[in-house]
């Protein structure tokens, strides 16, 4: 059952919140463990067991673990051996075998959810081996959480921390449902109206015998934005219903295509998985207090298993070499080029801006206004122990600077933007390919390598034909709401001064028909949303969500 | 400090309020669908889409396990839903009018209706068509007085350069892979935008005595000198412009008579049926209002692949191999032949051994593979 099906939408959702909330406080643990295993019956019945027989697992060890006797590391290993023993056999065992005794091997059927529950099942016992969460007493509570359907089956990853108290009692009010309602009908909008109309363009690429740099291109930054809005969307609702059941799920997005380097993209892309990384893999393995060769194995252990962990192919794992590379490339090459622009915007800025004491690159760079403001290291600009790339509770971007240099920080701005955006469409390429050869196929046509021609008469069909789309997802994947906002309140304000009246009028009907309008915005804004992805789901827009196959 | 709690108060109740209004939207949006499910009778069949809507599933353990009652349940709930040609028809005015696309599942909205697109030569599937030509005519045509090979293009050849491109790169294909010596009729001189049915993928009768004669001629047989009379049927939308769901227009579907329509007899050789070249009733009582021709393809279940035409002409035979196209050209060609035999090689050219005698060429039969340039790029002719 996906969440933008009608199944989900007029018959599951409706009858599990009204229930919900006339049950009684004590009843509606219970009653979401229920409703989250006919949830998952829907999806997967074959593999509720596993589901039910992880949680158990994990619960029993649990509460050896929290006795804190000598055995307590040894159920802490069985665990999590057990844990990622069944992760291997489902999702990695026939791949591995397959290389050595060829396609013959049996292929087990994949869970659904399997990557994402036992990820949050094995943070559970290690945090409660460390000490960092309570140890849940109550099996239908512990299973409540890591069942819970709104995050069952594709995350976000939620640790036991993060609703450890909302498991005992949650707070309710129409402040937060509405927030949930309106988080839920943007992200539905952008799984059915965005993402599966983007999916015609992939399926048509996948289709053609056509094969020019125009048609590659168009396939790449569709399957981009495309990847982003389906998991996106998916996330959001996740989110959404989490908030109408009185939960606070984690982030898992933050505008990841706004980045300008690979690092920042990867503090906002898939936030709660780089997060896990960072905390069970790549902290204990020395993190970034370490030498600098040591370092940059620890990064490309990380990023290899980040890409197994999407899936058992090649071309998951040279994704993530991939960005293993960059990301230590970046970590090598951005400190000593943080310094030689530094000193050359430093000069220039005494010959601009003289008034300003001749700093206000720095100033810039300093503020993580530029590509090579990117922190690299450990403890250096304030910035805790935390992987390249992997989520921290590091601000993604600050506030300008006063004097900041518009032209030279703007052109580094787009520079790292390119950069980023260039890799990251590559990376996606790969990662979206069956083969490795058909990546590298692909990547060799959009780079001029192949000698495929530049365009023909079907890629310049589909350019004008998803053009609009292709700018207006665009364009909604950056943090563009929020600067409108400000654009649009510095402007009244600004008006507001200067205009003979005032724009907020003086009469009582005015103010009236102000705030109603303002009251309306939201109710209105959810309808329009909900409105159109009915139109979608119901004619016909039905797809499953991309990582549900994780 | 009263006028700031009271500033307090009224923005708690001002959020209060949008708050409460978002939150009814959202259970409306939820709860109405399952209102009108409750309340009214899930259709049967859904006539814009012409086929049978998904039934409420029946529940059991073994469908459960098998996931089959979930998906059937929600394939029943989208069939069954209240407003869904008008869902359908929002998706489509959405992708088409706010997100520009040229076209929503290959059809594209024009000006008068909609026209289904080409968008891309399938050469593959195309170099099959051609063996299969091959094979049939190495197989019962080797002393055919002439083998033509015509391919017609649809609506959208006049509506754009790409697909007019695309369609000379299938009936090149096509031409160039026939191995068989065989003469090629190009039909895009005598048709245009006008000759097609707005909401239909078919052409119009009406328009198609210039392709007849063109066809005749090229076989070398005189265009017969007859009067040719068209008779209105009705109204109706064509199968593309109801599945599209993006117009409003109308077609007319006209018939042409002749002496030679009126006394042809038309056997359909699978079934053992035999009827007139027109069946009017099917105006009435079909879906598709081009089963107006020789039945369409199949009538309750009976397969109208073999048809054999006595004209009552004289002058030799016409082995047809078309696809639902041909059916509204054939009675135009009755009065030049005796007898015209259609073949639809959609059902598959393994069946033809049943009628091996019909097939055997000789010096008075000329054999005419018509196929639309759709049906050669889309369907697998083995």
């Amino acid at each position: 059952m996906l969440f933008s099906s009608a199944l989900f939408l007029f018959v599951f959702l409706p009858g599990v919140l009204i229930i919900y909330y006339l049950l009684p406080a004590k009843a509606k643990n219970p009653f979401l463990l229920v409703a989250s295993i006919v949830f998952y019956i829907s999806s997967d019945p074959k593999s509720v067991f596993l589901l039910i027989f992880t949680a158990f697992l994990n619960y029993a060890f649990a509460l050896i673990i929290a006795r804190r006797s000598r055995f307590s590391k040894v159920a802490l290993i069985l665990c999590l051996a057990a844990d990622f023993s069944v992760l291997f056999f489902f999702k990695y065992s026939h791949f591995f075998l397959s290389l050595f005794f060829g396609d013959s091997v049996p292929e087990p059927a994949l869970p659904v959810g399997i990557s994402f529950y036992t990820f949050q099942a094995a943070s559970y016992t290690i945090d409660v081996y460390r000490n960092d969460c309570r140890c849940e007493r109550s099996f239908p509570t512990f299973a409540t959480y890591l069942c819970l359907f709104p995050q069952l089956i594709a995350g976000p990853i939620v640790r036991y921390s993060d609703v450890e108290d909302s498991m005992l009692s949650r707070q309710r009010g129409t402040v937060r449902f509405s927030d949930g309602v309106f988080l839920f009908a943007r992200g539905l909008a952008k799984k059915v109206v965005i993402a599966d109309s983007l999916f015609v363009l992939g399926v048509g690429y996948a289709e053609s015998m056509q094969r020019d740099v125009l048609f590659s291109w168009l396939y790449a930054v569709s399957f981009t934005l495309r990847i982003y809005f389906d998991f996106s969307g998916y996330t959001d609702m996740a989110r959404a219903l989490g908030k109408m059941f009185g939960f606070e799920f984690p982030e898992n997005f933050r505008h990841p295509y706004a980045a300008k380097t690979v690092s920042e993209f990867w503090r906002r892309w898939h936030m709660t998985l780089s997060s896990w990384f960072r905390s069970y893999v790549y902290i204990p393995l020395g993190g970034n207090r370490c030498s600098k060769a040591r370092n940059a194995f620890n990064i490309a252990v990380v990023w290899v298993l980040t890409g197994l962990w999407h899936g058992a192919n090649f071309t998951f794992i040279a994704w993530g070499a991939l960005y293993a590379l960059l990301l230590i490339a970046e970590k090598m090459l951005f400190p000593a080029l943080r310094i030689a622009l530094t000193q050359l915007f430093d000069r220039r800025s005494r010959r601009s801006f003289k008034k300003d004491g001749g700093r206000p690159y720095v100033n810039a760079l300093a503020a993580g206004e530029v590509p090579v403001a990117y922190s690299p290291g450990a403890g250096q600009n304030g910035m805790p122990d935390s992987a390249e790339g992997l989520s921290s509770s590091a601000p993604v971007s600050s506030s300008a600077p006063s004097a900041r240099p518009v032209i030279a920080s703007a052109m580094l701005s787009f520079a790292g933007h390119v950069y980023t955006m260039f890799f990251v469409i590559c990376g996606f390429v790969i990662f979206n390919a069956d083969s490795l050869g058909s990546a590298f196929s692909t990547l060799s046509d959009m780079l001029l390598i192949s000698g495929a021609p530049l365009f023909s008469t079907v890629s310049l069909y589909y350019l004008k034909s998803y053009s609009v789309l292709i700018a207006a997802s665009s364009v909604l994947s950056l943090p563009v709401g929020n600067r409108l906002k400000r654009i649009f309140h510095t402007l009244v304000g600004r008006l507001n001064g200067r205009l003979p009246f005032s724009i907020y009028g003086r009469s009582r009907f005015v103010r009236r028909l102000a705030s109603l309008a303002r009251n309306a915005v939201r109710p209105a804004a959810v309808l329009a949303c909900l409105m159109t992805s009915l139109f979608f789901i119901i004619g016909g827009s039905y797809k499953p969500f991309l990582y549900f196959r994780f | 400090m009263n006028r700031i709690r009271l500033k307090k108060k009224k923005t708690t109740s001002a959020r209060s309020l949008s708050d409460t209004l978002t939150i009814a939207v959202f259970f409306l949006f939820m709860l109405i669908p399952g209102i009108f499910y409750i309340l009214l009778k899930p259709p049967a069949f859904l006539e814009s889409e012409r086929r049978s809507a998904e039934a409420m599933p029946e529940i059991s353990l073994s469908s459960i396990y098998d996931k089959e009652y979930y998906e059937d349940f929600e394939s029943f709930l989208l069939d069954a839903f209240f407003a869904r040609d008008l869902m359908i028809r929002g998706k489509n005015l959405f992708s088409t009018d706010i997100l520009m696309q040229t076209d929503v599942d290959g059809i594209m909205k024009t000006d008068d209706g909609v026209v289904k697109l080409l968008m891309e030569c399938d050469k593959a599937r195309i170099s099959e068509t051609a063996e299969t030509f091959d094979r049939i005519c190495s197989e019962y045509f080797q002393q055919a007085g002439g083998i033509y090979l015509s391919v017609i293009p649809g609506r959208s050849f006049y509506f754009s350069d790409s697909e007019k491109l695309c369609f000379e790169e299938c009936s090149n294909t096509l031409d160039r892979k026939m191995r068989t010596p065989h003469s090629t009729v190009d039909l895009t001189g005598v048709l245009s935008q006008d000759s097609y049915y707005c909401t239909d993928i078919h052409w119009k009768q009406q328009k198609l005595l210039p392709v007849a004669r063109l066809i005749l001629d090229a076989m070398g047989r005189a265009f017969p000198p007859t009067v040719f009379s068209e008779t209105e049927l009705g109204e109706f939308t064509g199968t593309v412009g109801s599945q599209s769901h993006l117009c409003d227009e109308t077609d007319i579907l006209t018939i042409v008579t002749s002496e030679y329509t009126k006394k042809a007899e038309v056997s359909y050789l699978v079934s053992g049926e035999s009827g007139g070249v027109y069946d009017t009733d099917a105006f009435y009582e079909s879906y598709d209002k081009y089963d107006v021709f020789l039945r369409g393809e199949t009538t309750g279940g009976a397969n109208n692949s073999f048809i054999s035409i006595k004209t009552g002409s004289s002058g030799g035979r016409l082995i047809i191999f078309r696809d639902s196209f041909a059916r509204s050209l054939a009675p135009l060609l009755l009065g030049s032949y005796s007898e015209i035999i259609l073949i639809d090689l959609r059902a598959g050219s393994g069946s033809l051994e049943r009628y091996a005698d019909l097939l055997s060429g000789s010096e008075d039969t000329d054999v005419l593979f018509l196929v639309s340039a759709y049906v050669v790029n889309t369907t697998a002719i083995k």
